[in-house]
């Protein structure tokens, strides 16, 4: 079913994208056979897809009007909120998980540290009079309300045990942000062209990262390592991965199936085996359904969250501090009743002034307009579909609000 | 393969051979679990790659430990814990019958395991007694996590080709895409009636229609009012409304009225109605469990 889809167009998102590289002269050998053969009738399909982006420039024109309106909406209730500063012991919250209060008679292997946390959790929300989303859940054993609590937690100890450090990649190596960048932008379109699960997309780029911290590469091998991290991301996370071949292809030949299979097995090594670490994708879930949110607010902030991915300024938040983030610039700009009171500080586990300045490097990536975000922008593409409600054409990123966010970054 | 000396085979796990090995500096009897990776296939197959990784996480008295992989050019090697037997062999070796402590004694461990898992997020979808491991102290272990998966909240749709069909519940023989822990529950109820006979199995169907039907000669056909949604399930068809004539007493003579109780409300047919692990560790039936059990 998915082979279907995956046409000979690939070849040419494939090919563009090397091009762009050896034409900043930021990664000039990636993939050596694609650079050599010049395939100028592609260009056309190239072509296809910048006319796409003006077409849907010119139509969001007709919605001036509404968009003032909106503007001003969003911008007085945001602001508010975003003022009401709620003190709330999200630090205690952390320093539960944190330490591990095991007496020494205890078996380690029994008892999990995170148990003792669960109860301080369940006692504060007693505590603290925040409605239990999960109580009236129990006969929706999808939504696995007994072990909800326990899980998220287990999930925050996990996130915290491998974390991405900021500028990791200033320190030594070819590599750099901005390539970094580009290669998440293009595997953003061979995530879309393959049809895969979103969770696939975001265990791809934070592989790319956790490998990437530990191990330097060249630029030659950065696309190599681009292309095997989405290869192991979708062994674990799709039900029909794509075959090795799709990958070959998708880099225009750039790799033997043999590198792909030999650059696996050093990631594995190097990622220790470990691909538990949780998504942000995860942690919006929880956040949405505490906030009790629309489907457009869960896609906006589905789309903020995605918009962080090439951002490499970023790389060295945890994935429920973009969710969290997330949620609240969505709700901010889709003017939600709800602000961030303490149920919502309870359940992302974030108070407003922890997330304020992800919130306003998340509003300058997307309001960004240099010449990256004119070459690279994938994110922005794919979410002016219909399928995602043309959620990144909505008048409210343009909004006062966000420029007070961008300014105040 | 210098570190560990290859001393017999042991059986076929989801992927590769099980070989038992010592470890010769420690003489450290092992587990190795080997993957061929061929020239020309997929790299590293997603089960093996899924087990690693799921098993990295779950670290408990009661799941089998994974020490060690090794990887070279032509093939993976997974290093884990060896246990004598697993719970088939086991049943083989107790010439029907089987003492009611040692019963409990698994029961319990299989529910403390598979609640360290859930709560983990992680499905087993593969428990039967080939799975289950007893190392020489009566401890159990949950082992061959080759099918297994870390799940997010809410679940989404997953293979419904899971489970060996005897331990597979009659939501997903009904093919039902969207399951979480009550999966594994089920195959859990299946392996405590196969244990309190001592070895034979409850369901042991043939085909998945023959599965069901045994199901439901036992429990009752399950309907819209005992569960809601059965009809919309994808491959839902109807099944003669059997009554329910044995008692479970006469299908495990030999579980106590606490354990009935127990294996009654994992075997239930609607998934939002079935035990949990969690709920399970306190049932009744485990108040006077002998405390060697630890």
């Amino acid at each position: 079913m998915a082979h279907a889809t995956r046409n000979p167009n690939m070849t040419t998102l494939g090919f563009k994208k090397l091009q762009s590289f050896e034409n900043e002269n930021v990664g000039a050998r990636l993939g050596g056979k694609s650079m050599a053969v010049q395939k100028p009738a592609q260009r056309a399909a190239l072509g296809n897809i910048s006319n796409m982006v003006r077409t849907t420039h010119a139509g969001g024109k007709k919605v001036v009007k509404k968009e003032l309106r909106t503007k001003t909406l969003a911008k007085s209730k945001a602001t508010s909120s975003l003022q009401s500063v709620v003190s709330l012991p999200v630090d205690n919250v952390k320093t539960d998980i944190c330490r591990s209060p095991l007496p020494e008679v205890v078996d380690q292997m029994e008892v999990d540290p995170i148990e003792s946390a669960i109860e301080a959790f369940s006692q504060r929300l007693i505590d603290l009079q925040v409605e239990d989303i999960d109580k009236d859940d129990g006969d929706n054993p999808q939504l696995c309300s007994e072990y909800a609590k326990e899980i998220y937690l287990y999930m925050r100890t996990l996130e915290n045990q491998m974390k991405v450090p900021a500028g990791y990649l200033d320190r030594e190596g070819q590599v750099t942000g901005r390539m970094r960048h580009i290669l998440v932008d293009w595997l953003v379109q061979v995530h879309l062209r393959f049809h895969l699960l979103q969770e696939t997309l975001f265990l791809t780029v934070q592989l790319i990262d956790r490998f990437l911290v530990d191990h330097a590469v060249s630029k030659g091998k950065l696309q190599l390592v681009g292309v095997t991290a989405m290869f192991i991301a979708s062994k674990y996370e799709e039900m029909y991965p794509p075959e090795i071949n799709d990958f070959v292809y998708i880099t225009d030949q750039a790799y033997t199936k043999t590198q792909i299979r030999q650059m696996e097995v050093f990631m594995l090594k190097g990622l220790k085996y470990s691909l538990g670490k949780p998504l942000c994708l995860h942690f919006l879930r929880r956040n949405s359904k505490a906030a009790g949110v629309d489907p457009q607010k869960h896609t906006l902030a589905k789309y903020l969250m995605e918009i962080t991915l090439p951002e490499y300024s970023m790389v060295q938040y945890d994935p429920s501090e973009i969710a969290a983030a997330a949620i609240y610039l969505s709700m901010a700009l889709l003017g939600s009743e709800d602000n961030w009171g303490a149920k919502m500080t309870h359940y992302s586990m974030y108070s407003e002034d922890h997330i304020k300045p992800i919130i306003q490097k998340m509003a300058t990536a997307v309001t960004r307009e240099d010449a990256m975000s004119e070459k690279y922008h994938a994110v922005k593409t794919k979410y002016r579909s219909n399928r995602f409600m043309t959620i990144s054409s909505l008048s409210q990123l343009k909004s006062d609000f966000m420029k007070t966010l961008v300014e105040e970054s | 393969m210098q570190k560990y000396e290859r001393l017999e085979k042991i059986g076929e796990g989801t992927y590769g051979t099980v070989f038992k090995a010592k470890n010769r500096e420690t003489q450290e009897i092992v587990a190795l679990k080997r993957v061929r990776l061929d020239d020309d296939d997929e790299g590293v197959p997603s089960s093996a790659l899924r087990e690693i990784c799921l098993l990295k996480e779950l670290k408990h008295k009661n799941i089998v430990q994974l020490y060690d992989v090794l990887h070279s050019e032509k093939k993976l090697t997974l290093v884990f814990e060896y246990c004598d037997q697993d719970l088939k062999k086991y049943f083989d070796t107790c010439n029907g019958e089987i003492d009611p402590d040692t019963v409990k004694s698994f029961m319990y461990q299989l529910l403390r395991g598979l609640a360290f898992c859930h709560s983990h997020h992680v499905l087993h979808r593969d428990l039967k007694p080939q799975n289950l491991l007893i190392n020489k102290n009566g401890e159990l272990k949950l082992a061959d996590f080759g099918l297994a998966r870390a799940f997010g909240i809410p679940v989404r749709c997953y293979s419904a080709e899971v489970v060996t069909l005897w331990y597979r519940p009659p939501d997903v023989l009904f093919g039902a895409k969207v399951y979480t822990t009550s999966i594994d529950m089920w195959s859990a109820g299946c392996i405590f009636a196969e244990m309190a006979n001592a070895g034979r199995p409850l369901f042991p169907g043939n085909d998945v229609e023959d599965q069901l039907k045994r199901i439901f000669k036992l429990l009752g056909t399950p309907t819209e009012d005992t569960w809601p949604g059965i009809s919309k399930l994808p491959d839902f068809k109807p099944y003669p409304i059997y009554p329910v004539t044995t008692p479970l007493a006469s299908v495990v003579p030999s579980l106590s009225a606490t354990g009935r109780d127990l294996l009654q409300r994992l075997m239930m047919c609607n998934p939002a109605l079935r035990m949990s692990a969690e709920e399970g560790l306190m049932h009744q039936y485990f108040a006077d469990l002998n405390s060697v059990v630890n």
